[in-house]
């Protein structure tokens, strides 16, 4: 989707703003992303590195695989973003810290070999095993 | 469902267990929750807090509300525990921790007045537009 897109940490201290398009977004149900935010799914759209401003506060990074590094805010711990190796000019971005989530609906299911066996959430959605 | 859990963040700097009957495993579509966990919606178990205990470092504490303390880990931001400071007996871990999610068996969706616009419901269980009767 076009037009500006704002989100932030659940303390305030973390804003950001996307302003350009958003690419493909899914709910990743990998045991990593599920460690890593005490949810039982995370839902990430991908834009392009320059079409993302952290508009106030600062991130904190953890590289959680060769893969890449996730970061949050340090006050609260709110995963924001996702930086994938293999893709260097793109980020990931979770959806639910979006000040309106409404706008940017999943397109897939992804990792669902490591689902939660009771998470029946979009059972409409295409569902791939892995990535 | 075997009576002793276990769980932790990504990086293993927190670990934590619970014993005992669940006090409650609900989904929660909270606004405060979704921002938190960066999940569209976030599993939380109760526990009586005399039969849980960090057995490994420590939360660092978001208080996300005048009640509401939110624990997470400093090194990865794992969202691990929270407790409502006037109801310290009973405290909540995010299922999505737990070494084995699989065996804690949701019993419904609270704040649901709250859930993401796209967001389809599939596994049947009760919805509670705010709290459920548990936690009134």
């Amino acid at each position: 989707m076009n037009g500006d897109i704002t989100g932030g940490c659940a303390c305030g201290a973390v804003r950001y703003r996307i302003f350009g398009k958003t690419d493909s977004t899914c709910h990743c149900h990998c045991k990593s992303c599920r460690k890593a935010t005490g949810a039982p799914m995370v839902t990430w759209t991908t834009v392009a590195r320059e079409h993302l401003e952290i508009t106030q506060g600062e991130l904190v990074s953890y590289v959680s695989s060769d893969k890449g590094c996730r970061l949050f805010c340090p006050e609260c711990g709110s995963h924001i973003m996702f930086e994938n190796n293999e893709y260097p000019e793109y980020l990931d971005v979770t959806v639910a810290t979006l000040d309106v989530p409404g706008k940017i609906p999943p397109e897939r299911h992804i990792w669902t070999s490591q689902k939660i066996g009771w998470t029946k959430i979009d059972e409409h959605l295409p569902k791939i095993r892995t990535t | 469902m075997s009576d002793h859990h276990e769980g932790g963040c990504l990086c293993g700097d927190i670990r934590y267990q619970f014993s005992g009957p669940p006090q409650g495993v609900y989904h929660c579509h909270c606004t405060v929750c979704r921002r938190a966990s960066a999940g569209a919606f976030v599993t939380w178990v109760g526990v009586d807090a005399e039969n849980a205990c960090l057995t490994q470092g420590a939360v660092k504490i978001h208080a996300s509300s005048e009640d509401g303390r939110r624990g997470f880990c400093p090194t990865c931001g794992a969202q691990i525990s929270f407790f409502f400071e006037s109801e310290p007996g009973t405290l909540y871990f995010t299922v999505g921790t737990l070494d084995d999610a699989d065996v804690v068996a949701p019993e419904g969706h609270a704040h649901t007045g709250e859930t993401v616009r796209w967001l389809h419901i599939d596994d049947g269980l009760p919805e509670y537009a705010a709290n459920p009767p548990e936690i009134e």
